[in-house]
């Protein structure tokens, strides 16, 4: 067993819970990179850039890098203003994607409701999840409820999440850590980037030593 | 028929229409656990008078909804008793805290199904012939049989009140809307263990239009439907 491995200085606890941090078994979901919501939210250029950053590094290194699509599937009730119609101009992402990546589609807030995420997440042998994205207080702070209650051990970046209100995401983000981490913690990208960078080494020093199947026979 | 509920940001309902036949009061984890002394929000430290100041408004709400014969569930949050359902992670959590799921308390193990604790407290009991819903996380949709009853019921429209604000709550009401109910949530008839947080989440719903539906006081319901 690799020696524990957390995310510095993550809110209320260190994430994730067990140490078990492996970018190999780590996926990056990224929510509303949507032409809409990116326009309507706050310091979206920045958060993006923090955003794509981590995503390259997350691909480049075996981890998962997902994009949720949120878009209106012909909701019934009440039409919403803000949330995309399938196929329209705001709809479209507004980040670029690699052809790696997956794209899901979902038919509300939550990147979980009519969407193939969780079963995505539970299939590619996903460990931890880690959030952000734009409209964060609608997208990410919807997706982050469910994939919690379904059992996923996430933490959503405080820097790399675009709120439409910067005072209602703080407070969105500030409930997560209610509880003992009622939905999961809360990190910097920063911090992220150095704990991986610490498991890559750990798992590259434990591969130098000679394993049973590099004995010759 | 009534006349729409004065709320923000729009009369609610958006179809103007507030039938019995098709809404639904729903009530979300009023038990000794989330507002009861000795129960699991007592015991990590946070103020109940905080979690329990929409109990009476709430008791209001629902005798006026009885007396018009509105379909009402009750939701409540809790573990098998070999906690065979509680994701490790929400395990893990709790005990980091003090407060570990299915440990012993003054109200039994706690957010264990059929302890003491797990109960709905007695100002806002179920009574014969309501529907409860036990769910094993935050929002009352997941893993549980709501949904259905709520079409086999032909609900459209849903009015809630419960603990807390911001967590089961809002995770219930964002669950409801991106399902396509049509959402009024009473701001009297919730409470958080922050009370920032609280007022944060009902101003969450009110953007964009009412992103995730709408914010009434009990008073402004009650005022519509008992006109």
């Amino acid at each position: 067993m690799p020696n524990p491995v957390h995310v510095a200085d993550t809110v209320p606890y260190p994430w994730p819970y067990n140490g078990e941090l492996a970018v190999g078994q780590l996926a990056l979901l990224i929510c509303g990179a949507q032409r809409r919501l990116f326009e309507l939210s706050m310091s979206s250029p920045e958060v993006s850039v923090r955003l794509v950053g981590l995503a390259d590094f997350v691909r480049g290194n075996g981890g998962r890098v997902i994009w949720i699509r949120h878009g209106d599937a012909g909701r019934p009730g009440r039409p919403l203003q803000l949330l995309p119609a399938i196929g329209s101009d705001g709809w479209m992402l507004a980040c670029a994607t690699d052809p790696s990546d997956l794209v899901i589609d979902s038919a509300g807030w939550d990147g979980c409701f009519g969407s193939t995420l969780d079963h995505r997440l539970r299939t590619g042998g996903t460990r931890t999840v880690v959030l952000g994205g734009f409209a964060s207080e609608v997208t990410v702070d919807s997706t982050v409820r469910t994939l919690n209650d379904q059992g996923h051990e996430c933490l959503v970046l405080s820097d790399g999440c675009a709120p439409i209100d910067l005072h209602l995401g703080a407070r969105a983000q500030h409930s997560l850590t209610m509880s003992g981490g009622i939905f999961g913690a809360l990190g910097t990208t920063s911090a992220l980037f150095e704990a991986l960078q610490r498991s890559l080494s750990q798992t590259s020093t434990t591969n130098s030593s000679p394993t049973r199947e590099e004995i010759p026979a | 028929m009534n006349t729409t509920v004065a709320a923000n940001p729009y009369a609610w309902p958006y179809d103007q229409v507030i039938d019995p036949a098709h809404t639904a009061l729903i009530c979300i984890d009023w038990q000794v656990d989330f507002c009861g002394p000795g129960g699991y929000v007592d015991t990590m430290g946070y103020d109940l008078n905080l979690t329990r100041a929409g109990l009476e408004p709430t008791a209001r709400v629902l005798a006026a909804v009885r007396r018009l014969g509105w379909l009402v569930i009750h939701t409540r949050e809790g573990h098998r008793p070999d906690l065979s359902d509680c994701p490790p992670n929400k395990l893990w959590r709790s005990k980091n805290i003090g407060a570990g799921i299915g440990d012993p308390g003054p109200c039994g193990r706690i957010l264990v199904r059929g302890e003491p604790g797990w109960n709905i407290v007695p100002e806002v009991a179920p009574i014969d012939g309501e529907l409860i819903v036990d769910k094993p996380g935050k929002g009352a949709f997941y893993a549980t049989d709501l949904d259905l009853l709520l079409r086999r019921n032909e609900i459209t429209h849903l009015v809630f009140t419960g603990i807390t604000t911001d967590v089961c709550v809002h995770t219930t009401m964002r669950e409801a809307n991106d399902r396509g109910y049509e959402c009024l949530i009473l701001s009297d008839c919730t409470g958080a263990t922050d009370p920032d947080n609280h007022v944060a989440a009902l101003a969450m719903v009110t953007m964009q239009g009412g992103v995730f539906g709408a914010v009434a006081s009990s008073a402004d319901l009650l005022e519509a439907i008992e006109g």
